[in-house]
This record gives C-alpha cells, sequence and structure tokens, in this order.
C-alpha cells in the first residue's frame, strides 16, 4: 500500500463523519473528502511535518466547507431529518445505527460555533491543541466551546425528539 | 486551580485516553484523584462522553465512498500535462542559468571564424579537386572547436562549488555566491520536500536552518548542496518561493567561519541589497550559531517580501 492509499484509509472515515456533521447531506460531505485529499494530490507533498497530516486534512476540509458555504447562498439548509439519506436495513444493526443517526442529529441541533469543535472532540482523533489549529482559533476558545458546547448538547439530549416514533426519549445511553 | 477551572480542562479530555500524557491536564487531573467531587464528575463525563463517541463512530459511512476517492485522485493525475516528475524537472531546469559571458565568447568565436575564412584564397590547384583540408576548412573546424571549449568550459561544466576569497566577510560571501548562483549549479540532492534536505545535510554534517522567512516556510524544496568558502563547509538550499514562483538560494554557515557582524532575521529584509551585477538581490542574517544568506535574481523589495 502507497503512502497516500494509507493516508486516505487512515482517515476518510473520520473527514466524511466531520463534513457530514457541518454539511449534512451524504452527498455534500462526500464531496468535502473528495476535494480535501485532491487538494493534498496536489499540494501535500509541501507539507515539511508529516506528522501534521491529519491536521492538515481536517483543516483544509473546513476550509472548503466554510469556501462553499460563503459562495452558496442560493441552497437551503436541509433539515437532518428531512434528508433522503437511507440507512442499511440490517436488524441486528438497526439500534446502533439509530443511535448514530441521533447522534448525528443533535449535532446538527447546535449552535455553529459549537458543532465543529464539539464534533472533533467526539470523533477523538484530535487533542484540543489540534482542533485549534483546524480551526484556526485560540486553545483557550476551543476549551470554552468544546464546554459549553456539550452543556447545550446535554440539553438537548434531555429533550430529543425521536424522529422515528416522534417520542420525546433520553439518549440510549451505553455502558 | 479550582473545580470550575478544572471541569473547563477536563472536558477537553478525549474519553478514550488518548490525552493522559498531555501535561496540560496533569494538574487537573491529579485535582480530581483527590477531590472526590470532581472524580466522581469526572467519571460520569467520561462515561457520557465514550457513550456519544461511540455513537458517533458508527454513523455509516457511503460504501463506495473509498472507491470512488480512488477514482476521482486517479483521474487528477492521469490529467493531460499532469507529472510530478516533469513539474519538478521544469522547476530545477528554470534555475540554470547560462554564464555571463556565452554571448561574447560566441561571438568571439565567430569572429575567429571570420578572420579564417576570409584569408585570401589559395591558388588554384591544377588537379582542381575539392580539398577538406583547404584553410577556410581548417579555420571552420578550428571555430567549432574553439566555440565547443568554450561551451564546454563555460556552460556544461558546473560552477565550482569550492570558493576561495581573501577573507570570509559577508561581502565576499555575497559576491561569490552571486558568481557560483550565475553558473550551471549541479545540486546534490534534489526534493521538493524541505525535510528531506535537511536530512540530507545533517546526515553529511552541513549546518540547515532552524527557522526560515515566512515566506519560505511552505515553499517547495528545489535541492541543496554542499559548498566549501576557503575550505570552511556551507550548505546551498534551494526553493521555489510562491509568491511569482521565484527560486530563492539560501547559503547556510556556521556562524564563527564568517569574519563581521550580521544583523538578526527581524532586522534582515531592512538589509536587503542589490548586487549591480545581473540583477541578484541578496539578504543576511545570523542566528545563535549559524549565518545565512539568501539570494534571488530579482529586485530586492521582492527579496524583502519574503520575510
Amino acid at each position: 500500500m502507497t503512502e497516500f492509499e494509507e493516508l486516505v484509509d487512515t482517515h476518510y472515515q473520520a473527514l466524511y463523519r466531520f463534513g457530514y456533521s457541518l454539511a449534512k447531506t451524504p452527498e455534500r460531505a462526500s464531496d468535502l473528502v473528495q476535494q480535501t485529499f485532491v487538494k493534498w494530490a496536489e499540494k501535500g507533498h509541501q507539507l515539511k511535518d508529516r506528522s501534521k497530516a491529519k491536521t492538515w486534512l481536517f483543516t483544509t476540509l473546513y476550509r472548503e466547507y466554510l469556501s462553499h458555504a460563503r459562495r452558496s447562498t442560493k441552497f437551503p439548509e436541509r433539515d437532518l431529518e428531512e434528508a433522503e439519506y437511507q440507512l442499511p436495513a440490517k436488524a441486528a444493526d438497526a439500534d446502533r445505527q439509530l443511535d448514530a443517526k441521533r447522534a448525528v442529529n443533535l449535532l446538527a441541533q447546535l449552535d455553529e460555533t459549537f458543532r465543529a469543535p464539539l464534533t472533533l472532540f467526539f470523533l477523538q482523533e484530535q487533542s484540543y491543541k489540534e482542533i485549534a489549529e483546524t480551526l484556526d482559533i485560540p486553545i483557550g476558545t476551543v476549551m470554552s466551546r468544546i464546554s459549553r458546547g456539550k452543556k447545550q448538547l446535554r440539553e438537548l439530549m434531555e429533550t430529543a425528539v425521536d424522529p422515528e416514533t416522534e417520542n420525546v426519549v433520553k439518549f440510549n445511553q451505553k455502558g | 486551580m479550582d473545580h470550575a477551572q478544572a471541569k473547563l480542562i477536563l472536558a477537553s479530555f478525549r474519553p478514550n485516553g488518548s490525552d493522559l500524557n498531555d501535561p496540560a491536564f496533569a494538574e487537573a487531573l491529579a485535582l480530581a484523584g483527590e477531590d472526590k467531587a470532581l472524580g466522581l464528575w469526572l467519571a460520569n463525563e467520561r462515561a457520557k462522553d465514550l457513550a456519544f463517541a461511540e455513537s458517533l463512530s458508527e454513523f455509516p459511512i457511503p460504501e463506495n465512498l473509498r472507491e470512488d476517492l480512488f477514482e476521482v485522485l486517479a483521474n487528477a493525475q492521469d490529467a493531460p500535462g499532469y507529472s510530478e516528475f516533469d513539474h519538478e524537472f521544469a522547476g530545477a531546469l528554470a534555475d540554470i542559468q547560462p554564464p555571463n559571458n556565452l554571448r561574447n565568447d560566441i561571438l568571439a568565436a565567430m569572429e575567429i571564424e571570420q578572420k579564417v575564412t576570409t584569408l585570401p584564397t589559395a591558388q588554384k590547384s591544377p588537379k582542381n579537386k575539392r580539398n577538406w583540408f583547404s584553410m577556410p576548412a581548417i579555420g571552420v573546424a578550428a571555430a567549432a572547436g574553439i566555440v565547443a571549449a568554450v561551451l564546454w568550459t563555460s556552460f556544461l561544466q558546473p560552477s565550482n562549488p569550492h570558493r576561495q576569497v581573501a577573507s570570509l566577510t559577508p561581502a565576499a560571501i555575497q559576491s561569490e555566491a552571486v558568481d557560483f548562483l550565475s553558473g550551471n549549479i549541479s545540486l546534490d540532492r534534489k526534493n521538493p520536500k524541505q525535510e528531506a534536505l535537511y536530512q540530507f545535510l545533517a546526515s553529511n554534517e552541513l549546518p540547515s536552518p532552524h527557522i526560515l522567512p515566512a515566506g519560505l516556510q511552505n515553499a517547495a524544496g528545489i535541492g541543496c548542496k554542499r559548498l566549501d568558502f576557503n575550505d570552511k563547509p556551507a550548505s546551498l538550499i534551494c526553493y521555489q518561493s510562491t509568491p511569482g514562483d521565484s527560486v530563492v538560494h539560501l547559503i547556510v554557515f556556521q556562524r564563527d567561519a564568517i569574519e563581521g557582524d550580521l544583523p538578526q532575521l527581524a532586522k534582515a529584509k531592512d538589509n536587503c541589497t542589490h548586487c549591480s551585477r545581473d540583477g541578484w538581490s541578496v539578504a543576511s542574517w545570523r542566528d545563535e550559531d549559524k549565518a545565512f544568506f539568501m539570494l534571488g535574481k530579482m529586485e530586492p523589495e521582492q527579496l524583502a517580501a519574503i520575510f
């Protein structure tokens, strides 16, 4: 496996999940991931410190998202519940996939300032210092947004509506 | 540190324990170990975070995303005209400059040829055969040989990396550096990645920079070479500077090899000089143990902009 293939395999899933939390559609999230790796193919060789590749990728994806968001005022944001995203119909995985979708749904309802740092925190791929570098914000601001974002998330979880049943349910915690 | 501060810090502690060895969390973790209430809060916080993180990690990825990625990237790299090697090679070739006097040398060689060919014509030979060893032919051959010799010595032969000056003052080094860079440079190592070049220099016990001017920090490398000035080793590192894609050369010495003082990096951009010969600009500075000479064939303002 080439270095490039290894890089793609190591990071594309977390990048997709981050992209999805920002862009809220699978098509746009896939586009963001593709654009990120195309940019890596073009410019990644300029990166002196190869240990920074992960941060470079997340930063690039975030900037691609912001750049597109600034340009595109014509396309309204779609509510996650309305997205035609089909989950695989395996009964054994249904509960886990429901929790996964609810997790992303909850992140999508957060204030914009909290969504990116909190998603990166929960993806667990980056430390808070790396998150600061990716989002180009001070370290103290990252800590503050993660703390306040979690508080808002917990409040949402207490009153979240299950889109499958329309019932108000508590978030199903594991472990 | 009080509870509120500890909680603010520990809220950013990843639930999978990746941050355990991060000293930024040490004090808050120690406090949580001593204070029961804080410890219970941390345990609860990590449990909730872990549950959410696990749910997020199971968010499905589109089945074909990986294959689509490689297909898009393969198409990008197969696009007509795309060739990383060609790109790098063209960049390296662009740095090769013809010697200063090539034009005059060629004209001088042509003048010799003209003098030969205007000699009085020889008397007709009784046999009237074309003789390739006649004077004009010899003259042409001689001129061609001279031109070839000039081309070899001036153009094809690389610049001598062993320079001798009366004393290693900054001015003398700048002048020698311009002389050297105006010739044909053969690099010891070519690589677009700066790190690879610094590793090569380190393995050959040659000096390399710890801190670069801002404009070079993300520049692509071209290559590097060992130079010797009065038998003192120095490194030549060539960069492809992004603004205008100019080539910038950095010559690095051990500081104690240089006679005289140099400004620190922060003041270097105010001291860009303009060599009157061939349009080269030079900036020089020093840090604790190294001396640096940055040269580019550009106006002084362009070189200053690299800082």
